[in-house]
């Protein structure tokens, strides 16, 4: 299958919400999903010959093994050379879940006319909602659903109150619920 | 409690408070009642039920989803389709053994080649992911197995040296690992993607690998996945078999569907016992079934079934018969054939008892001397069509009932052929005799008439199609009152098509049955006076048959569960 611009640019919203599910707080304010993305879509299209799948569900997977490098190198040099040898394949395995989860977090996987459209599509979709959050409410729930991080913990990050981030998470998960039951299930 | 004068920052300060308490109750373990939290703040009701919804569900589909997602990373499925960046940074270790390098991802989880530092030797260490079980008692078994696995010492398998949990704090903690025996080569999967065998390199590589099945068998030791992939070959192409009883558990959870719907194990290897959620009826059999598959697969360069989706190869494996390896590949030898179809019947009972006895036909196929399981040998094939029995799983609680079945229809025979009777008394003997079988068959499916599977459909079907034929025979024979007209040698011809549409669904004895219904048509015209005890009994014998085989099947079935 062979890759053009666009259909990378079709899994940027993507790859931005796998990433922020994977930055450890401590490195927020240094490290932007942003660019971690646009190493990973660069690498991307390097190596876009070698890519052997012929399905949307091989190229995600395929994507997500680049990310989880690009993500694995930003964190080790940010922790100047301790490394684990395992942390590659964690961040990898984390990503498909993070994945997984994003596709079944909103929609019921009964429910979703799986005919219609698949759960990597679904799960792409998903992505593209949370990306337009308010930077505020995507935080809140990326930290806590996740990161499964506590209340008390995500409020300390985002430098607010627990009632706050519980404000954020409510307007977020209502957005994104009503955008989802107009936008991806029919 | 809210008060009336609120403004709308104030609610929303409010609404904030409440669901942060939540929030933290819920992570607390504390249980919420949603309904007593909406009626203490009536205000905020909607918005309160909304987000207590949408959060449990994003907790529950989490916690579900990390489940099923070790389940998939275990089978293998979430492999990318690009290449990782292997690892090779040295040092790693579990229990005594340096991890080198990651060789293969997969199967049952990740296969790293390692070192024993004092040993001096080298192995494979293969890991299996946390979260692989679905319970203590589940893990327990799986290790009883493993070591029971590793107690095998035969060339054709590859031994397992050590068995542990990583117990040193990191990310492997809690991960339980195997320590096998390095095999640098390759498997029999790589090497019929690269060139398939022709019959006798089959039956040559076969009879090894039958071999070292047969002695983990008579260990008590059941592979249980075999497949081309698990089947090791090293420098000198001798097979090496890895994996041994590691399937096992796998087999705990009934329905193996991940959240994607992807199914373990490899369905097109899987025999239909296993396919079909029958776990306690997985013998060396299914090892049998497996191996005909693999020995398939190397003649044809595929399993023998495969469809679109693993739902639809499962239905195959259950239901269908294999497409003949001779239709995929023209030279294949018809007694390997007949040999591989063997192992892949779909009762146990019909396949090779042993992989002995699989083993001592293919050294016959060697030779060129004839094999037990040629289907060129006419009279052993009527014999097995005879005996064969299909869909008995539908069946198999009908045989009391069918005993009862036949005594009515017996007796009711003898009546109606030796008591007197006037026509009128003759049709309500006809009426009770129907109405008491309806009684029987109630009572046999717990007042439930209407047929359940499509194997009782068709029956229902030809009974109804039966008494429609009889009703209007019976007319036609009252209305033209010729002596020639005889109403049983008419059913009896009825009967004979009825049983030979059963034989194909039911028991394979019904072919003969049929065919003696035939004749009693013929015989019947002779003798006329004889007809309805003759045609009663004869009925009555192919309820008891009937009867007297499911009454075995489903002793068979206990006794296996």
């Amino acid at each position: 299958m062979k890759i053009s611009e666009q259909q990378f640019e079709r899994y940027r919203n993507y790859l931005r919400f796998l990433a922020r599910t994977q930055l450890p707080t401590h490195l927020r304010a240094r490290l932007d999903p942003s660019d971690i993305v646009q190493q990973s879509m660069l690498q991307a299209h390097q190596a876009a010959d070698d890519f052997r799948g012929d399905s949307d569900a091989e190229l995600m997977a395929w994507l997500r093994t680049i990310l989880a490098g690009v993500v694995a190198h930003a964190v080790r040099d940010q922790h100047r050379g301790v490394r684990d040898v395992f942390k590659e394949h964690n961040i990898q395995q984390q990503l498909d879940q993070s994945s997984l989860f994003l596709a079944n977090a909103l929609i019921s996987p009964l429910k979703t006319p799986s005919v219609v459209m698949h759960q990597e599509e679904v799960a792409r979709n998903v992505a593209d909602l949370v990306e337009e959050l308010p930077d505020a409410q995507r935080d809140a729930i990326v930290l806590h659903y996740w990161q499964q991080l506590p209340l008390k913990q995500v409020a300390e990050t985002l430098g607010k109150s627990p009632a706050a981030v519980a404000g954020l998470l409510q307007r977020g998960l209502a957005t994104l619920r009503e955008k989802a039951e107009e936008k991806i299930v029919p | 409690m809210s008060t009336p004068n609120h403004s709308q920052p104030q609610l929303f300060r409010e609404l904030e408070e409440v669901l942060a308490e939540y929030l933290q109750d819920v992570e607390a373990g504390v249980k919420v009642d949603a309904e007593a939290l909406a009626a203490r703040y009536p205000k905020h009701r909607h918005e309160l039920l909304e987000f207590i919804a949408t959060d449990q569900q994003f907790r529950e589909r989490s916690k579900t989803n990390s489940e099923a997602f070790q389940r998939t990373v275990l089978s293998g499925i979430s492999q990318s389709a690009g290449s990782a960046p292997a690892i090779t940074t040295p040092l790693q270790k579990v229990g005594e053994y340096e991890l080198l390098e990651e060789i293969d991802r997969g199967g049952m989880g990740v296969v790293f080649k390692a070192r024993h530092p004092t040993l001096r030797r080298t192995v494979a260490i293969k890991m299996l992911l946390a979260g692989a079980f679905a319970s203590e008692e589940a893990e327990r078994r799986f290790r009883r197995e493993a070591a029971a696995a590793a107690r095998l010492n035969h060339p054709g398998i590859v031994p397992v040296y050590d068995v542990g949990v990583v117990d040193h704090p990191g990310s492997l903690q809690g991960q339980t690992w195997f320590a096998m025996a390095l095999v640098e080569g390759t498997d029999l999967a790589r090497r019929i993607e690269s060139e398939l065998f022709d019959s006798s390199a089959t039956a040559q590589l076969a009879i090894r690998i039958v071999d070292a099945i047969h002695f983990a068998h008579g260990k008590g030791v059941i592979h249980r996945d075999l497949k081309p992939a698990n089947i090791l070959l090293d420098e000198n192409k001798n097979p090496h078999i890895t994996d041994f009883g590691l399937s096992r558990s796998q087999d705990d959870n009934e329905t193996q569907l991940t959240a994607d719907g992807q199914i373990f194990g490899t369905p097109g290897y899987m025999s239909p016992e296993q396919a079909s959620g029958k776990n306690a009826s997985v013998g060396p059999e299914t090892d049998i079934y497996s191996l005909g598959a693999v020995m398939y697969c190397m003649l044809t360069g595929r399993p023998p079934f495969r469809a679109n989706s693993t739902v639809a190869t499962l239905q195959q494996v259950v239901h269908d018969a294999p497409a003949p390896p001779r239709l995929l590949n023209r030279s294949v030898h018809p007694d390997l054939e007949s040999i591989i179809l063997k192992c892949l019947e779909k009762n146990p009972i019909d396949r090779y008892a042993t992989a002995d006895e699989l083993k001592r036909d293919l050294e016959h196929f060697l030779k060129g001397e004839s094999v037990s399981a040629a289907s060129i040998n006419l009279v052993g094939y009527l014999g097995r069509v005879l005996a064969s029995s299909r869909n008995s799983e539908f069946l198999e609680g009908w045989s009391r009932a069918l005993y009862a079945v036949s005594a009515v229809v017996l007796v009711f025979h003898v009546v109606l052929q030796f008591v007197p009777l006037t026509p009128t008394q003759a049709t309500l003997i006809n009426a009770g005799k129907y109405s008491l079988l309806l009684g029987v068959i109630w009572r046999a499916r717990d007042g439930i008439l209407t047929p359940q599977n499509p194997v009782e459909r068709t029956i229902w079907s030809l009974w109804i199609g039966y008494i429609l034929t009889y009703v209007a025979t019976e007319i036609m024979v009252r209305l033209d009152s010729s002596p020639n007209a005889n109403l049983y040698a008419i059913m009896s011809l009825v009967s004979s098509v009825i049983l030979l549409v059963l034989g194909g669904h039911l028991w394979g004895g019904c072919y003969l049955i049929g065919g003696l219904f035939a004749i009693l048509a013929v015989v019947l015209t002779a003798i006329p006076q004889l007809s309805i005890v003759l045609f009663g009994s004869l009925w009555a014998i192919v309820f008891f048959l009937l009867a007297r085989s499911y009454q075995k099947q489903s002793r068979v079935s206990s006794h296996q569960v």
